[in-house]
């Protein structure tokens, strides 16, 4: 596993023409899938160079999103802490609730445009659930969201809503009855389901063009943080710090600073019971490469190669111990433990 | 030796005029010693070909026979490396059936292609099918099974174009799998008049036998695609059995065999009752 060698530091060239960002990556889908995955791909690609669909992503980010999000000085928590100054990014503050309705609002956007009429879409906690049943309920398309059937009983408030805007939401009870599952079922129903149907999903997985598009589209993030930064101190951040579980937020707010060699990164995973356990969710710190819903990517799994389940608290510990930016290859290639250990 | 041994199996049935039955089990299902007894019973119920699953915790190309399937054999702790074990104890009693392992990529990256290919081979395995590796990513695992002489069996489907087919058929050998529907194991079932004209342009397109599997749970059915293609794979209803056996407190072994055994027939007699009707 020996990854190219574009320029050092150079990350936007990444994906490759084989949906690779070095190592990792790729399009690890059954045959049946596959002719639909370069369908996308063409269709993400013209879409990416029309300056009609990015003015109508603009438009919809801006009128119906809520975009920009503000940059709020936190004040009291910089003073609490005594050290850096301290931002944060309101991205709560978007309609439904959360970042994830800035790559629903592209991807919808893009199946439209490809013709499709029924969307399916994955979720864990709920987020990227009720922003897919939002956008869905937007532009008048059926939505069956796959939800393991424990995160169901976990998050019912967001079923509910997802049930409220017209979403049908399947209970996963497959394997372990969570995320992971849910995935497999989204991918069960795309396979079955090719000719009309979107899978729209929600994270920096999946086979190429999924995380590409998911960076593009969730970029806005970092885009709108350089811009803000600038505006309220004349100079890029020293740091960002995003929390790390599928990684669409980080890699929204890392990549338009991947570039920049004086603003450290550092992606933090939920270490829950301790990296000393095996009951946490650090994909990165605490798992291996390997192969999962068609990339290749650091999985939590057993020496045989089974994939485990992470494990997911009410109120999930950052690990401080471990707050490395690694970013893997989601974002960027290679170990960036080098340029960011401190 | 491993190539060959699929060659010599389709060239006797090619001489017999009939097409192969292909069994699908999964290894350790509902355990070790059972699945190794299914597996050392399958060559005289009248399998032609072994499909052999390895199990893997998230199948994302599988109906719930199959997804329960791998539950059941890794609860009882199989791994890949027991499923090499379980060929080699079967290479002791048969040496001419081929097997295919058939699976998903994770297990086999974690042990790496090259270690597994000759693992593989020195156990006895013939070919391998993975399901989530399309010809896009298969050069790797392609070049470290020749090495070892073994056959990558990469998937046609419905949404297969000719040109795709041309790119699977690259790095394919033994014979031609041809999906029979848009979908996961076990739940849709194949139409053998909708499939037939897709058996050709694959056969075509490889110069290879053509065996047709995903959809197909009866003996009429079976029978039905025998007519049309080289060999016709059971999986899902076999696997079924198991689970059955379990719930109602019968031998497994005993029971997935007889199932194997009126398929087998039917596919067996299909071409000799087309020719009498």
């Amino acid at each position: 596993m020996n990854a190219p060698t574009p320029a050092p530091n150079d990350y936007s060239a990444y994906p490759d023409a084989q949906g690779r960002f070095g190592d990792y990556g790729g399009r690890y889908v059954p045959e049946t899938l596959m002719p639909l995955v370069h369908e996308l791909d063409a269709a993400y690609r013209a879409a990416k160079a029309d300056p009609a669909f990015q003015a109508e992503l603009s438009g919809f980010l801006t009128h119906y999103v809520g975009r920009p999000s503000p940059l709020y000085f936190a004040e009291r928590l910089t003073r609490h802490y005594g050290g850096a100054k301290i931002y944060l990014k309101r991205e709560e503050l978007n309609h439904t609730g959360s970042h994830k309705i800035n790559n629903c609002m592209g991807q919808i956007l893009l199946a439209r445009r490809m013709g499709k009429t029924r969307i399916i879409a994955e979720t864990g906690a709920g987020q990227h659930g009720v922003a897919s049943a939002t956008v869905c309920a937007r532009f008048g398309l059926p939505c069956v969201v796959y939800m393991g059937a424990v995160d169901v009983e976990r998050q019912k408030p967001n079923v509910f809503r997802m049930n409220l805007l017209g979403a049908r939401v399947e209970a996963v009870t497959s394997g372990s009855a969570t995320l992971k599952d849910a995935m497999n079922e989204a991918l069960r129903d795309w396979v079955t389901n090719v000719h009309d149907t979107y899978y729209m999903i929600g994270t920096a997985a999946g086979m190429h063009p999924y995380p590409e598009m998911v960076r593009d589209f969730q970029s806005v993030i970092g885009k709108e943080v350089r811009e803000q930064t600038l505006a309220a101190e004349g100079r890029l951040p020293d740091a960002v710090v995003a929390c790390v579980g599928g990684g669409s937020n980080a890699i929204g707010i890392f990549h338009p600073f991947l570039n920049d060699e004086g603003v450290r990164l550092y992606g933090v995973e939920a270490a829950g019971e301790g990296m000393d356990t095996d009951r946490h969710a650090a994909a990165i710190n605490g798992g291996r490469p390997g192969v999962l819903h068609g990339n290749m990517t650091y999985l939590l799994q057993d020496p045989e190669g089974q994939i485990t389940e992470a494990h997911s608290i009410s109120r999930p510990r950052l690990s401080r111990h471990r707050a490395r930016a690694f970013l893997a290859a989601r974002c960027r290639p290679g170990d960036l433990s080098d340029r960011h250990r401190r | 030796m491993t190539k060959a041994r699929i060659d010599a199996r389709f060239a006797a049935l090619k001489a017999e005029g009939r097409a192969a039955f292909v069994a699908y089990v999964m290894a350790g299902d509902p355990d070790y010693a059972t699945g190794l007894e299914i597996l050392k019973g399958l060559p005289g119920a009248g399998a032609d070909v072994i499909e052999l699953g390895f199990p893997f915790s998230d199948p994302m190309a599988e109906g719930p026979p199959i997804q329960r399937a791998a539950l059941r054999a890794l609860d009882k702790g199989m791994t890949l490396t027991k499923t090499l074990q379980m060929i080699s104890e079967f290479r002791q009693v048969d040496q001419t059936t081929p097997i295919i392992l058939m699976g998903y990529a994770n297990p086999l990256i974690n042990r790496g292609f090259e270690t597994f290919a000759r693992d593989a081979a020195a156990a006895g395995a013939d070919g391998l099918i993975v399901v989530d590796i399309p010809p896009e990513e298969a050069d790797p695992l392609a070049d470290a099974l020749d090495a070892e002489q073994m056959s990558l069996l990469l998937l046609s489907t419905p949404t297969s174009d000719d040109a795709r087919l041309k790119i699977i058929q690259k790095r394919t050998s033994g014979f031609a799998y041809y999906v029979s529907v848009a979908g996961v194991t076990g739940v849709k079932e194949a139409d053998a008049a909708v499939v037939a004209p897709h058996v050709q342009r694959v056969r075509a397109a490889s110069g290879l036998p053509v065996c047709v599997g995903f959809g197909i749970r009866t003996p009429e059915r079976a029978a039905a695609v025998a007519r049309v293609a080289d060999g016709v794979v059971v999986g899902s209803a076999l696997v079924e059995e198991v689970a059955e056996a379990l719930a109602v407190n019968e031998t497994v072994t005993a029971r997935v065999l007889s199932k194997v055994d009126s398929l087998a027939k039917a596919v067996r007699s299909a071409r000799v009752e087309s020719l009498t009707v």
